[in-house]
């Protein structure tokens, strides 16, 4: 019992834990995360893990001395907001599975979950005036032809995921498609129809989306202040974090 | 790619083997048959997949625990105890096996192993533990992997991995185990006791002296004691045990020694014996002939010099005995004549003229001694042990017919004829000879060497020892004629071995506890610093090559500057940013990421010195050593 405490106890310990996630993730939309089990030990192996961070289980058997291993996960953040993941667990019944161990593994991730965007009527006003006029244009955008084939950055949607591709390569691939260059707007959240907040919130952000997709520079009115139209993604990702904590304080 | 089901099922198939085997010579023949059937069996259902599942085995199982559970008793627990555990081990190695149906086939292997120490608990079973205890170990970490993903594979490098790793597990507890029986206490009676009697059985030595039961006799060569003392002249090697001074209907047995009887052997060389007798129920103790006293024991000395002891039955202990080495017991106040002259009614004709002859003819008891000695001589009488005389007057036939026999023959005879002749005589029944194992300094006295001889009481000198057997032809004297090669020296060396098992381990008790406690702090305050001025410049010198040895493998482990201060810099990085810095991360790399111009001044003072493969200057380590003060 001894010596078998001993073993379970260097097992666990010189463990870290890393979690990736995307920089793009809204509530109640499925997301890839990966979870990387770092074995900091010079020689001892690592035997049996079963790491936990938000109600999600991964395994890993053997993990040799300075070696890691990496899952993949789906995880769906419920509500949008700044989520702050403190630490994860990881359990291991080795040697003998009369008792399991547990670690806390110090993880400190803070991120940051935008509004779900959904189509609202306001998007399609926007996609008639849009038709006409529109210029093509050399940069990435997610509505024009397949340019070229890329590796998974973690800040696609899923739906550009090309699996077939994914499955020969140990990566994910996605498609990148052409864009088009459109006049400058500015999205008052005030001025979206619609009675509840979390539903103005979620039209913005499909406007965001899709307007900076294609190609058309925008902006965001808040009460405190304006955020001018821009096109990048820095950007664009700054306008979403707004309406993540929009209302919030 | 290995599977980790298949190397369990191996490592289950061993642990139950190492269960089986040493109980095997006491098994029944159906447990006995049982077992090697059910591996064969098990072995073809893991190819087949094909196992029979709950609750069939639960129900066979059942079963047969009735039918030994009514064999129990208190005469016979043993037995059906761990025929029951054969039978149970063999049930559950054929049937389906979850995870706790290979924890009830560990446990049931330890217990038959355990099983085993009832019967017999030689060196053999050290081994058998040490083994079972690795297996179990191993098979316990491969079963925790088992319970997590039965169908679980790995690597043939991982296996290498995880089996490095499991042995770690027995090689840790094995020494503990041996830390553990020195200085756990214990009881100093066996819990166990209780069953190992009626397991055990006495071979060789005998209570009683019945010429004529059996036609042969079967020398067994199991030991019976181990004697650690100086070696002695082969025919002194006379060890007494019990002496049958009543003849009931031509069985010699012991009765009760006449009142006042006190017997010594006078003016003669004592020898020291410690005695390591194996477990008997008899109680009688040995010694050289003749013992004169006995420490060590709870036993009683009695007047015709037979120790006896009420503590030992089915125990290992050890006594120490001083034997005053004497063919005479001089006896204080006399004997009771009479007593030592009584004679069963039916006595052969041809005995009675015999001893009439003598009685009439010899004047003294000596000249009587010497003229039965002579007969014995002439009559040319020849030692055996099979063919044996078995018919209605056993001793007449084996002096007048026959003319063979064993020592029970010589020396009942012997003796019968002495009494008749008038010459108080009895019975002296022990072991005669014993082979010196020089590796442990002690006489080995197996079964075989078990024998009976006569004392005779002459007037004027007490009771003198005389040995009939010796007066045949062919009587070869125990240790006379054994083989002297290699397979001796090996036979000596391998009971050396039992020998220090036992006395080390099985006779080990609180008290030597104490005593090792004792012996410590006694070294402990032996040592003094030395006074010789030689001694003193060598223990320093000693001191000083130790030291350098120890800097030397301290630097040759020492980490370097360089590496010393980048593991800090990527420890303070990891707790300022919270997350975890992989292996495979370059600095720059993570100097991107992070975007902190100290973690970027960090990394372009290190790179520039290791990166041009120079060490850092000490000006460097102070920057850096400032940059890694304000990361904080």
């Amino acid at each position: 019992m001894a010596v078998s405490g001993i073993l379970g106890w260097l097992n666990i310990r010189g463990l870290k834990m890393r979690l990736d996630l995307p920089d793009e993730i809204y509530c109640g939309l499925a997301t890839m995360a990966t979870l990387r089990l770092v074995n900091a030990k010079r020689r001892f192996p690592s035997f049996l893990l079963q790491a936990k961070v938000l109600g999600n289980n991964v395994t890993s058997n053997l993990i040799k001395g300075g070696d890691e291993d990496t899952n993949s996960f789906v995880i769906t953040f419920p509500d949008r907001g700044e989520v702050t993941i403190p630490f994860g667990e990881i359990y291991s019944p080795f040697p003998i599975n009369f008792f399991v161990r547990r670690r806390r593994a110090p993880l400190g991730r803070h991120i940051t979950i935008f509004p779900a965007p959904r189509p609202c009527a306001m998007a399609e006003g926007f996609d008639k005036a849009g038709k006409s006029g529109g210029l093509a244009s050399p940069r990435k955008g997610y509505e024009g032809d397949v340019t070229r084939i890329a590796d998974y950055t973690g800040s696609e949607p899923m739906k550009l995921i090309h699996w077939r591709l994914s499955a020969k390569h140990e990566e994910f691939k996605v498609k990148e498609l052409s864009a088009t260059f459109r006049e400058p707007v500015i999205i008052d959240i005030t001025a979206i129809p619609g009675r509840e907040l979390e539903g103005r919130l979620s039209c913005a952000a499909f406007l965001i989306n899709r307007l900076i997709r294609t190609n058309r520079p925008v902006g965001l009115k808040l009460p405190d202040k304006v955020i001018q139209p821009a096109l990048s993604r820095e950007h664009r990702l700054a306008l979403l974090a707004e309406l993540a904590v929009y209302g919030k304080d | 790619m290995v599977r980790i089901s298949v190397l369990l099922d191996l490592l289950t198939y061993c642990i139950a083997l190492l269960g089986y085997v040493p109980l095997a010579p006491f098994l029944e023949a159906v447990p006995r048959f049982i077992f090697p059937a059910a591996i064969v069996g098990g072995l073809f259902a893991d190819r087949k997949g094909l196992r029979p599942r709950d609750p069939i085995p639960t129900i066979v199982s059942i079963l047969f625990f009735v039918f030994y559970v009514a064999q129990f008793s208190r005469e016979n627990f043993v037995g059906p105890a761990v025929n029951l555990l054969i039978v149970l081990l063999a049930v559950r190695l054929v049937s389906e096996k979850k995870s706790r149906h290979y924890l009830q086939i560990f446990a049931l292997s330890l217990f038959s192993l355990a099983g085993s120490s009832l019967f017999t608990l030689d060196i053999q079973f050290l081994a058998y533990l040490i083994l079972l205890i690795v297996l179990i170990a191993v098979a316990l970490v491969i079963l925790t992997f088992h319970a997590t993903d039965s169908k679980l594979t790995i690597s043939g490098a991982g296996m290498k991995t995880l089996l490095s790793v499991a042995f770690l597990m027995p090689a840790g507890a094995l020494p503990l185990m041996c830390v553990f029986f020195i200085i756990l206490p214990r009881t100093q009676y066996p819990l166990w006791n209780f069953l190992n009697i009626a397991g055990s059985t006495v071979a060789g030595f005998s209570e009683k002296v019945q010429p004529g039961a059996s036609s042969s006799v079967d020398a067994v060569k199991s030991a019976a004691f181990r004697v650690n003392c100086g070696q002695l002249p082969k025919e002194r090697l006379y060890w007494r045990g019990a002496v049958l001074n009543t003849l009931a209907s031509n069985t010699w047995v012991r009765g009760e020694v006449p009142a006042g009887e006190s017997g010594y052997v006078a003016k003669a060389r004592i020898v020291h014996q410690t005695v390591y007798p194996e477990p008997t129920r008899s109680g009688y103790l040995f010694a050289l002939n003749a013992p004169a006293r006995i420490s060590g024991i709870r036993a009683s000395l009695s007047g015709d010099l037979v120790i006896k002891t009420a503590t030992s039955a089915g125990r290992r202990v050890k006594y120490e005995v001083d034997s005053a080495i004497g063919d005479t017991i001089v006896t204080r106040k006399g004997i009771a004549r009479g007593f030592y002259l009584r004679l069963p009614h039916t006595f052969s004709p041809r005995m009675a003229a015999l001893a009439a002859d003598i009685g009439k003819r010899g004047k003294t008891d000596e000249e009587k001694v010497e003229l039965l000695k002579s007969f014995y001589r002439t009559s040319n009488i020849s030692y055996a042990t099979s063919d044996l005389p078995v018919s209605a007057d056993p001793l007449d036939e084996f002096l007048f017919i026959k003319k063979r026999g064993n020592c029970e023959f010589f020396a009942s005879s012997f003796a019968e004829l002495l009494r008749a002749a008038g010459v108080p005589a009895r019975l002296v029944g022990g072991y005669f000879g014993g082979e010196y194992n020089n590796l442990g300094g002690y006489y080995l006295v197996s079964e075989d060497m078990a024998h009976v001889w006569v004392e005779a009481y002459l007037a004027g000198k007490g009771w003198v020892m005389f040995d009939p057997s010796t007066l045949s032809a062919g009587f070869q004297r125990a240790g006379e004629g054994r083989e002297a090669g290699f397979g001796h020296h090996l036979r000596m060396y391998l009971d050396s071995c039992n020998y220090y098992w036992n006395l080390a381990v099985i006779a080990y008790d609180l008290e030597k506890q104490f005593q090792l406690v004792n012996n410590i702090d006694f070294r402990m305050k032996g040592v003094s610093l030395p006074v010789h001025p030689g001694k003193a410049l060598l223990l320093t010198g000693v001191a000083l090559i130790s030291l350098f040895l120890v800097i030397v493998a301290a630097r040759g482990r020492k980490v370097s500057r360089e590496e010393r201060i980048l593991r800090k810099f990527l420890r303070r990085v990891e707790r300022k940013y919270s997350f975890v810095i992989l292996p495979s991360t370059g600095l720059h790399e993570l100097a991107s990421i992070c975007n902190d111009h100290r973690i970027d001044q960090f990394v372009t003072i290190y790179g520039r010195a290791v990166y041009n493969d120079r060490k850092l200057t000490d000006e460097e380590c102070r920057m850096l050593r400032e940059v890694l003060k304000s990361l904080g």
